[in-house]
C-alpha cells in the first residue's frame, strides 16, 4: 500500500483554485449526433468524481470530452479558465482493462514508458531520467519487480497498476479512469479504490465511470449521474436516493442506510418480501416526487475524501 | 564450390537486394501484423500491381507511380474502414482487387504493354539492376530512419491508437506516414519478391519472433533479423536448387515458422513452468479471395 507522502511531488491542490476543467453548457458527441447535451461540469482541484449512469449514458463520452478529444457541438470546455477547442488537456488516462489487447508483446516496463510518449518527442528512445521515473512510479505503485514480465502475466490489480503508473509517469494534475473496477474480484476492486484515495490525498484529482453504485458510495465524496445530461452532481447521501436512481437508470433501487451511508439494495422484491410486505427501502414513487436537485455541487470546499480507511493506508 | 554463386555480378546485387527487401519487410511487418492487418501486404502488393500496369502506360517512374498509387490505395483502404461499417479485411478485399483487375484489363487491352510484369508477378531478383537496387536501399534506409525517430509513437499508436490520441500521440499523421511506408516497401519489394508472395514475407518474420519473445523492442529486432536471414538463406538456396526466388525465401520462411512453433509447444509441455510465450498475436484479417 502507498505512503501518502511519497507521492508529494505530485499536485498538491490548492482550495481557493479555479476550476481544473469546466463544461459550460456543451453537447457534444459524434457525427453531428449529440450522446450529451447541455452539459454543466466544474471539476475543482482535490476532486475525487465517480460518474455514474447505465450503459450508453455518455460516461466514457464525457470523459473523452474533458480530454478534448469528442468535437463539442456548442457550449464552452474551460481548462484553467481558458477556452480551448479540441486542444488536449493534459491529463493521465486509465482504459478499461478489457480494452487492452492482452497478446500484444509489451512488457510493464514499456506500457509505463508510453506515458511519456510526448513528453520528449524528437528523442528516439527514452532517457535515463525517464526510465528512473517511471521505475520511482512503478516503485510506489509496488510493481517495480514486474518491470520485465509480459502484461498478461500479472494478476488484474497488478494490470490495472501498471497502466495507473503509466497515467501518472508524467505527473498529470487531473486522472481520469474508465471503469476501474469493472471486472475485477472484491479484494482488487477494494485495493483499487485504496490506491486512488491515496493519490487523491496526495493531490492528484480524479474522475472515474463505473457501473458499482456502491463502491463510489463508500469510497467518493462526489458522485455526478448521467443520462445523456447530467441528472444530479453532490455528495453521495444528496445523490444516491431512489428516485435520482429511478431517473438515471430508469429502474427502482431501493436504498439503505449502512453506518451512515447509503447503499443500493439487490432486488426490491427481496426487500419487500422479507419484511412482510412492507417495503424495508423506498421506492420510488411517482405521486410525491421531490424535484431532483441537478447541480448540488459541494460549494468550492473540495476536500478530498478522508471518511473512509485512514488506518488501512499503510 | 558454396561460394561459386558470388562470382557473378548479378548474384551479389541479388544477395544485397534481398537482405534489404527481407529486413525491410520484416521490420514492416511487426507493426502490420500487431495492427491486425496481415492481408494488407497481399492485397497492396496486387494494388501497386495496377499502379505499375497504370504507370508503364503513362510512362511515368515506375516507382513514383506504383508507390502513390499504393499509398492512395492504402489511404483509401483505412479511410473506408473508418468512415463505414466495413472491416479492414474486407476493405483490402474490395479495393486491392479492384485495383489489381484494372492492372489486368489495362495490360488485356493494350498488346504492347505486356513486358516483364510476369517478373513482377513472381518476383526475379536475379534481375534486379542498378537502379532498382539504388530504390530499395532508399526506401528502407529512410523507413529504417523513421521507425528510428518515431519509435515511441509508432509504439503506442499500435499498441493503443484511442488512448494514444489522448496522451497526444498525433495518430492521424502516423496512420498517414505508416500507409506511405507500406507502399513504398510494396513497390520496392515486389521486384524482388514477387507480388503472390509478399505476403508471407511481410507475417513471417514478426509472428517467429513474437513465439520468441515478449518484448516490443526485441520483437522488432528479431523480426528484422530473421527477415534478413531467411531472405539471403533462401535466395542462396534458389540458386542451387534452381526454383523462383520468391517461392525459396517463402518456404524456407514457412520452415523456420513451422520449426519454431513446434520448439515453443514442445517448450511449453516439457517445461510448464517456462515463461508462457505460446500465443500468437491477434487475429489477422480473416479471408481474402
Amino acid at each position: 500500500m502507498l505512503h501518502p507522502p511519497e507521492l508529494e511531488h505530485l499536485h498538491r491542490p490548492d482550495p481557493n483554485a479555479r476550476p481544473i476543467v469546466e463544461l459550460r453548457n456543451v453537447s457534444a458527441g459524434y457525427n453531428g449526433v449529440p450522446v450529451l447535451s447541455d452539459v454543466d461540469l466544474r471539476i475543482m482541484p482535490g476532486d475525487f468524481i465517480g460518474l455514474l449512469g447505465p450503459s450508453g449514458s455518455g460516461k466514457t463520452t464525457l470523459l473523452r470530452t474533458i480530454l478534448g478529444a469528442v468535437p463539442t457541438q456548442s457550449g464552452e470546455l474551460r481548462v484553467h479558465g481558458i477556452p480551448t477547442r479540441a486542444r488536449r488537456m493534459p491529463a493521465g488516462y486509465v482504459p478499461q482493462l478489457e480494452t487492452i489487447d492482452w497478446n500484444f508483446p509489451v512488457t510493464v516496463e514499456e506500457v509505463v514508458m508510453m506515458g511519456r510518449t510526448m513528453s520528449n518527442t524528437w528523442f528516439p528512445w527514452f532517457r535515463k531520467q525517464e526510465r528512473e521515473l517511471a521505475y520511482d512510479m512503478m516503485e510506489r505503485l509496488g510493481i517495480a519487480s514486474l518491470g520485465k514480465r509480459h502484461i498478461r502475466q500479472l494478476s488484474g490489480g497488478q494490470q490495472q497498476r501498471v497502466f495507473l503508473a503509466r497515467a501518472l509517469v508524467s505527473s498529470p494534475e487531473l486522472l481520469l479512469l474508465d471503469e476501474p473496477t469493472a471486472g475485477v474480484d472484491v479484494k482488487t476492486r477494494d485495493d483499487v479504490m485504496h490506491l486512488l484515495h491515496d493519490l487523491n490525498h496526495a493531490g492528484v484529482t480524479i474522475i472515474q465511470s463505473t457501473h458499482e453504485i456502491n463502491t463510489v458510495a463508500v469510497h467518493l465524496p462526489r458522485i455526478v449521474c448521467i443520462n445523456g445530461a447530467i441528472v444530479a452532481d453532490g455528495p453521495p447521501n444528496r445523490v444516491i436516493t431512489p428516485h435520482i436512481l429511478w431517473e438515471v437508470y430508469g429502474a427502482e433501487m431501493p436504498v439503505i442506510q449502512y453506518h451512515g451511508m447509503p447503499m443500493v439494495a439487490e432486488s426490491a422484491h427481496f426487500w419487500i418480501d422479507r419484511n412482510g410486505g412492507e417495503p424495508l427501502a423506498t421506492v420510488p414513487d411517482e405521486s410525491h416526487r421531490e424535484p431532483i436537485l441537478p447541480h448540488t455541487h459541494p460549494t468550492g470546499d473540495n476536500v478530498p475524501a478522508h471518511h473512509h480507511h485512514d488506518a488501512s493506508s499503510d | 564450390m558454396l561460394l561459386e554463386p558470388f562470382e557473378f555480378g548479378f548474384f551479389v546485387r541479388a544477395i544485397i537486394a534481398a537482405s534489404l527487401v527481407g529486413g525491410l519487410c520484416g521490420l514492416m511487418g511487426v507493426y502490420i501484423v500487431l495492427r491486425g492487418m496481415s492481408y494488407i501486404g497481399h492485397g497492396l502488393s496486387h494494388a501497386v500491381f495496377g499502379g505499375a500496369v497504370v504507370s508503364s502506360i503513362m510512362s511515368i517512374n515506375f516507382f513514383i507511380g506504383a508507390t502513390a498509387w499504393g499509398f492512395l490505395s492504402a489511404l483509401l483502404i483505412a479511410w473506408t474502414t473508418r468512415k463505414n461499417p466495413i472491416g479492414s479485411d474486407a476493405a483490402i478485399g474490395i479495393i486491392t482487387t479492384a485495383s489489381f483487375a484494372l492492372g489486368i484489363a489495362i495490360v488485356s487491352r493494350s498488346h504492347t504493354a505486356t513486358h516483364n510484369f510476369e517478373a513482377s508477378l513472381w518476383g526475379s531478383v536475379l534481375a534486379v539492376d542498378r537502379e532498382d537496387l539504388i530504390a530499395i536501399a532508399v526506401a528502407a534506409l529512410v523507413i529504417a530512419v523513421i521507425f528510428f525517430v518515431a519509435y515511441k509513437l509508432f509504439l503506442f499508436a499500435t499498441f493503443d491508437p484511442d488512448v494514444a490520441q489522448f496522451y497526444g500521440v498525433p495518430t492521424g499523421w502516423v496512420d498517414t506516414l505508416f500507409s506511405l511506408m507500406l507502399a513504398g516497401t510494396i513497390v520496392v519489394s515486389m521486384q524482388v519478391l514477387g507480388v503472390t508472395m509478399i505476403a508471407a514475407a511481410v507475417v513471417i518474420p514478426p509472428i517467429v519472433a513474437r513465439l520468441l519473445t515478449n518484448s516490443f523492442r526485441k520483437m522488432v529486432m528479431l523480426s528484422t533479423a530473421i527477415g534478413i536471414i531467411c531472405s539471403v538463406l533462401g535466395i542462396y538456396i534458389s540458386y542451387f536448387v534452381d526454383v523462383s526466388s520468391g517461392a525459396s525465401v517463402v518456404l524456407l520462411s514457412a520452415a523456420v515458422f513451422v520449426a519454431v512453433l513446434a520448439w515453443s509447444k514442445i517448450r511449453s509441455n516439457w517445461f510448464p513452468e517456462a515463461e508462457d510465450l505460446s500465443s500468437l498475436p491477434r487475429e489477422s484479417a480473416g479471408t481474402f479471395e
